[in-house]
């Protein structure tokens, strides 16, 4: 999620309506309030593929590893917001991924949840790395975002750290084909003390308001 | 004595099941081949053969039929039920019928681009496409009639009751719907689907909805109350195609592997009313299936150029070209 970049054009345009303003009291005010409101706005999350091992009715949790879990522990904050940035306090966020080995759980809800979000909208996850899906490029965590009068936000997380993108993510994200944004794949930082680091990503989802 | 009769009936058993994988034929198209699909009698197959092109062989010996050649790639395929005439989407949203028989244009529909799921009525006279979540209805003279929704997440399958009164949608968003053509109203959802469907097959009747995914089972709902009547045993796969046979006794079953579908995987024959496995081989990576006029479930496997049609049953291998 990033802001509108500013451009050049866009400060000579706002520039010349500021100029326009003082000189034309006439001008359509609505209009111009209507341009500045979408000139601030946060652009939506870049949807991505829902693929097919979504499952209905994911259990509520925050903390989806186990003690006998293979994989480097990971754990993933966020908020959702709209494309003014206010919280979207009444999203539920879905989130399904494979295990270290690259397996989906069919039968069960291993590595599914629905996620709680705090009164700010936030959420945390505590799970661990994904491994590579066999028929995918890059490791990924699938996300399912919706909320009353916003688009349903499908998309996924992937990792600056996934050796497919050998260590520049800018040069490399397309080696997935899948992955249309570069904006879907977030820094990993190691966190913890030496005994228990874990992978830390943080991810913000941006709905669009119908 | 007890013992050594069972192991000998154990491996005849194993041996047949592995005699039962043959391939009937092989053609090399002149470009890399995609999205196989049969027509609705089984006697023909289509196929995308590089980026802008379509080859149509018999399905019963591998001899081209027709080559199709397009303005943009292609989306989606299907037959109509004569199996005289394909209807292809194109990824910029055009729909376009083709005659078979001299590959001309028929009729063309101006779309919007990504439909990817096609299903024609049987009398021909509505075509359903989806895009994403959206379901588009058209009528014979390509006017928009009624446009239906997922909730979210694209529509993977759509297929007609016999009558046509009736259109089923599956869509990754874990839902098998039922829509009333006439007046668009939903009529009912499949209940207690939690993961994704991909097959549906409505039975000559029309009375029963074949549906299957990636739970792995086929699922015999009664269209009359949109409930499970029957669940056969479930494989350790998705199901991806289900096709009835001509007499409406058998069911045809294709499936991906789960842990990767480029993964081999099997195709199994079942009897409808019990459910049981007739017959189950591992061919390969199975793209398509269809029953072919004498009642032969074949499968479509590809592989670069190469697409192989596979019978059940043991038949001469031969070699064709496109």
């Amino acid at each position: 999620m990033s802001r509108v970049p500013l451009t050049r054009r866009d400060l000579l345009e706002r520039s010349a309506v500021f100029g326009a303003l003082a000189a034309l009291p006439a001008l359509d005010i609505p209009a111009i309030s209507a341009f500045w409101e979408q000139a601030d706005a946060l652009k939506p999350t870049p949807p991505n593929a829902l693929g097919p091992f979504y499952k209905k009715r994911a259990p509520e949790a925050r903390m989806l590893r186990m003690k006998a879990d293979r994989g480097m522990p990971l754990a993933v904050t966020g908020r959702i917001i709209d494309t003014r940035g206010e919280a979207v306090r009444n999203a539920t966020v879905e989130i399904w991924h494979a295990d270290h080995g690259g397996h989906y759980d069919i039968a069960g809800y291993r590595f599914r949840a629905k996620l709680p979000l705090d009164a700010d909208a936030r959420y945390h996850f505590d799970t661990v790395m994904p491994g590579h899906y066999p028929d995918r490029v890059c490791q990924h965590v699938h996300y399912l975002a919706t909320a009353p009068g916003h688009k349903p936000l499908i998309t996924q997380l992937y990792f600056a750290t996934d050796p497919v993108f050998e260590g520049d993510p800018d040069k490399n994200f397309t080696k997935d084909p899948l992955i249309q944004s570069r904006e879907l794949i977030r820094p990993v930082r190691i966190a913890g003390d030496p005994k228990e680091m874990y992978a830390a990503v943080s991810f913000e989802l941006c709905l669009e308001r119908l | 004595m007890i013992v050594r009769a069972l192991s000998l009936l154990f491996v005849l058993a194993v041996c047949a099941q592995g005699a039962a994988q043959t391939s009937i034929f092989t053609v090399k198209a002149t470009g890399d081949i995609g999205d196989p699909v049969f027509a609705p009698r089984g006697d023909r197959i289509a196929a995308d053969v590089g980026p802008d092109r379509i080859c149509v062989w018999s399905a019963l010996d591998g001899t081209l039929l027709q080559t199709i050649e397009l303005p943009d790639r292609p989306a989606a395929k299907i037959f109509n039920a004569a199996g005289d005439e394909l209807l292809v989407s194109l990824r910029n949203g055009t729909i376009q019928v083709r005659a078979l028989s001299t590959g001309a244009m028929l009729r063309e529909i101006g779309a919007e681009a990504g439909q990817r799921t096609l299903a024609l009525s049987r009398d021909g006279r509505l075509l359903a496409t989806a895009a994403r979540e959206r379901v588009t209805l058209w009528d014979s003279s390509g006017t928009m009639v009624r446009r239906f929704a997922h909730d979210f997440g694209d529509v993977v399958n759509l297929a007609f009751s016999p009558d046509g009164a009736t259109l089923a949608s599956a869509g990754l968003d874990a839902n098998v719907h039922l829509w009333d053509v006439a007046t668009g109203r939903r009529k009912a959802t499949v209940p207690d689907q939690l993961l994704a469907t991909f097959a549906l097959r409505f039975t000559a009747d029309g009375k029963s909805l074949l549906i299957g995914g990636v739970a792995g089972a086929i699922e015999v709902v009664e269209v009359a109350t949109a409930t499970i009547a029957r669940r056969l045993p479930a494989q350790k796969y998705a199901v991806f195609a289900i096709e009835v046979s001509p007499d409406g006794e058998s069911i045809g079953a294709a499936y991906f592997n789960i842990d990767g579908m480029t993964q081999p995987a099997p195709v199994t024959l079942s009897q409808l009313d019990s459910g049981r496995l007739i017959r189950r081989t591992n061919p390969g990576v199975p793209y398509a299936i269809g029953f072919a006029p004498d009642g032969q479930l074949r499968y479509a496997l590809m592989k670069g150029p190469e697409l192989t049609v596979g019978v059940a049953t043991p038949r001469a291998t031969r070699r064709g070209g496109s």
